[in-house]
């Protein structure tokens, strides 16, 4: 028992030996990939990003790593998505960490669908649907014109955390604002022959982004939300749209493929892998290249 | 009408409480920043750039919106004062758990009443291993913050014998360099299953060393916690427990006095303890290579033992071993195949070491007694298809050490008790599981012989309420 005692007090010593030189840079755990990467563009090099997901992880389902407890316990601020998307891995990490900084309430506790209009808000929640979210559908980062809300939100809690950085925030966001602004436009016109095409998509995930081209989301894969396609829903999909034109079918990397590939086989329709983030596909290495390559894999 | 419509349905589209500043709009003047919203599901305005609509379009979206509106707007009297004072949002997270099982066993109902492990058991507690349909518990969990400086958990559990508080605490949430106190009455940090609740464990039951050791449903007791996590990149945490130490339901660590009458007339008695008596420490560490994730703790846990065994008969006995120990070691590994698919390879060795004294009633003395017991389990667990909703698993159980000396005298007690275990188990969704297992079980005595114990169980676990967490 003394001996526990010791190694306590020793590494509290080596901790607080530690806390000194940590100061120096803004500590960051952001929960997914897009959010390191806006942070990247704001912060540059003032910051210290570590990212919970990985981008070809299941956002819902991310393993918690209890690694992710020390990463926590150092953070000066936590960025998530919010709306209920890292409710299974994010709060038994935060109540580990005993760090007040990041602790729901706390000043370095972000959670960015505050910033956003969230769509599909149930007016009732019963699990008998599957997992839905009471506060919309949480993937609105799929819109690209929900990314100046949100980075702005992010240079915010960036200033707030590190003052000294204010006016550098500052800057690199009208920056990148700016190019944003210019990309969005493109992106706008670029979406154009896209509207009224009608899709199939595996889970309620790119329904912003459908949204934002104008596409219609005629048939989700999985029966309910979280519920693995039945090949009698599948089938249903089929006759319900046999008379229709379904113009292809999207999906993500890490949901099984057998299915869209057989309902795409069936209707002799196209199907495609559609990154959700940041890093799910090799091909969206930052935010921009992102909804270059959403956009490059649906067009025609 | 349709101004009313309208307008009540513009103030419902309006952007959530927000604590940052809304979007200003500036970044594109044609299209607007929050995202369209279909007019058929919900109320949003309409994208300008799409192509200009007829009359007849707009007739049928002012519909639409009327009904929309009549569907979602509250009477304005009732919105405006009779919810003044209704507080529910300020309810606790509320989470209903229950579990039931079918059980198969080869042994009678009967012979269950007096199955013992030698040395550790006198009489194991069968309960939700007999025959037939089991109701094995039903549990709640309450959790809130209490302020800005307080968490408050609380689980009180129904069984087929009786009411529970399992645990109720509060945890700091404001305590700066890394530390945390919980008090309240809580599950001991104490190894890798103790801090588990049932619904969350890999097997129907505990693993052997944690049912003889800890007890059936683990060590829990009112005390206080500090626990320290480290600002490191990797996870280390340490936890200092101190607990009152007074536990009826413990197989080893209960603080209390003996009072015995021997057969030839002399009272055998100690002391009351002095308390708080128990004391737990317990390290973890965990770090990743790439998807290799691997999680070791040691933990102690230091208290006063007594055992009793008091009904007028000549082999009435009491041990009393204040400074035992017990002690664990744990090691898991974790291979992440994918999102939804894993290996876990889970092993704990526990180890008791006490001594103290032996009163029996058989001859009026008081001798002294030495105990060293210790064994393992080892489990490896395969989450094994994309959505991750099946997981099979096997487990091994073994007491490799099982000594007890009177007077420096070797007892004879069979050591090596054994058990193996498989699972296969499907969950349709986080909320609901189905579980089969089977164990061989060797480990058991039936009346001094070993009795070979054959079960296949049947769980189903149901959850309800807030979203509970993943577990490691």
């Amino acid at each position: 028992m003394k001996l526990m005692m010791t190694n306590l007090l020793s590494a509290a010593a080596i901790s607080f030996a530690l806390a000194v030189p940590a100061q120096a840079k803004t500590k960051i755990v952001v929960t997914y990939p897009y959010i390191a990467s806006l942070v990247g563009e704001i912060a540059k090099d003032r910051a210290d990003v570590s990212t919970l997901a990985k981008g070809d992880e299941d956002p819902h389902f991310v393993v918690p790593r209890p690694s992710f407890i020390g990463k926590l316990r150092q953070a000066d601020l936590l960025i998530i998505n919010g709306a209920s998307l890292e409710i299974g891995f994010v709060p038994p990490l935060i109540r580990q960490a005993n760090n007040p900084k990041i602790m729901p309430g706390g000043e370095g506790f972000v959670d960015l669908s505050q910033s956003v209009n969230l769509i599909e808000k149930p007016d009732k929640v019963s699990r008998s649907e599957g997992d839905i979210h009471p506060e919309g559908n949480p993937h609105f980062i799929l819109d690209w014109h929900n990314v100046p809300a949100v980075a702005r939100v992010i240079a915010d809690a960036l200033g707030r955390a590190d003052r000294g950085g204010a006016g550098a925030y500052q800057k690199n966001l009208d920056a990148f604002l700016a190019r944003w602004k210019t990309q969005s436009a493109a992106w706008d016109k670029k979406a154009e022959p896209l509207r009224g095409k009608a899709i199939f998509q595996y889970h309620r995930l790119f329904n912003y982004f459908a949204l934002r081209t104008g596409m219609k989301i005629v048939g989700e894969l999985e029966p309910k939300p979280g519920i693995p396609p039945t090949s009698r829903h599948l089938e249903e999909l089929l006759v319900a749209n046999a008379a229709s034109t379904v113009y292809m079918i999207i999906t993500d990397p890490y949901h099984e493929q057998k299915s869209p590939e057989g309902v795409a086989k069936k209707m002799s329709i196209p199907w495609v892998v559609l990154p959700q983030d940041v890093a799910a596909v090799p091909a969206a290495r930052d935010m921009f290249s992102l909804y270059d390559t959403l956009l490059a894999r649906v067009l025609p | 009408m349709i101004h009313i419509a309208l307008s009540t349905v513009l103030l419902l589209a309006q952007p959530p409480e927000s604590t940052v500043p809304a979007p200003s709009g500036t970044d594109n003047p044609t299209l607007p920043i929050l995202p369209i919203t279909p007019i058929a599901t919900s109320p949003a305005v309409a994208p300008e750039t799409q192509p200009a609509p007829s009359q007849d379009d707009l007739l049928r979206r002012i519909e639409a919106l009327e009904k929309a509106a009549e569907e979602r707007a509250p009477p304005l009297a009732t919105a405006s004062t009779a919810g003044a004072f209704i507080q529910n949002r300020f309810n606790p997270d509320l989470s209903l758990i229950t579990d039931f099982a079918l059980v198969g066993t080869s042994l009678n109902d009967k012979s269950a009443q007096t199955l013992a492990v030698p040395g550790l058991i006198e009489q194991s507690d069968r309960g939700g291993k007999l025959r037939g349909f089991s109701f094995n518990y039903l549990e709640l969990a309450f959790n809130a913050a209490v302020d800005p400086y307080f968490d408050f958990f609380s689980v009180l559990t129904f069984t087929p014998s009786g009411f529970d508080i399992e645990e109720t605490y509060v945890d700091t949430r404001q305590l700066p360099f890394g530390f945390q106190l919980r008090i309240g009455k809580f599950l001991s940090a104490f190894g890798r299953l103790n801090g588990m609740h049932q619904h969350v464990w890999d097997f129907y039951d505990q693993p052997l060393v944690y049912e003889v050791f800890m007890g059936a449903e683990g060590w829990k007791n009112p005390g206080a916690r500090v626990s320290w996590t480290a600002p490191v990149d990797f996870l280390l945490q340490v936890n200092f427990e101190v607990f009152q130490g007074v536990n009826d339901e413990s197989p080893i660590y209960n603080a209390t006095s003996y009072d015995l009458t021997a057969e030839n007339g002399t009272n055998l008695s100690s002391k009351a303890p002095f308390v708080p008596a128990l004391y737990v420490g317990s390290l973890k560490t965990s770090f990743d290579f790439g998807d290799n994730v691997f999680l070791l703790g040691a933990s102690v846990m230091y208290g006063h033992s007594t055992r009793t065994r008091s009904e007028g008969l000549p082999t009435d006995m009491a041990f009393s071993a204040p400074g035992t120990i017990l002690y664990d070691g744990e090691l898991t590994y974790k291979y992440l195949l994918s999102s939804y698919r894993s290996i876990t390879w889970q092993n704990e060795y526990l180890g008791l070491l006490s001594s103290g004294d032996l009163a029996l009633a058989s001859d009026g003395l008081v001798h002294a007694a030495d105990k060293k017991q210790g064994g393992f389990y080892s489990q490896l667990i395969w989450r094994f298809d994309e959505p991750g909703r099946w997981r099979v698993g096997a487990r091994f159980d073994l007491l490799d050490q099982n000594s007890f000396t009177v007077d420096g005298v070797a007892q004879p007690l069979d050591n090596m008790l054994q058990r193996y275990s498989t699972m296969l188990e499907f969950s349709p969704t986080e909320f609901s599981r189905f579980r089969l297992q089977y164990a061989y079980d060797r480990s058991r005595f039936l009346e001094g012989a070993r009795k070979d114990v054959h079960e296949l169980l049947l769980e189903v676990n149901i959850a309800v309420g807030p979203h509970g967490a993943h577990s490691f």
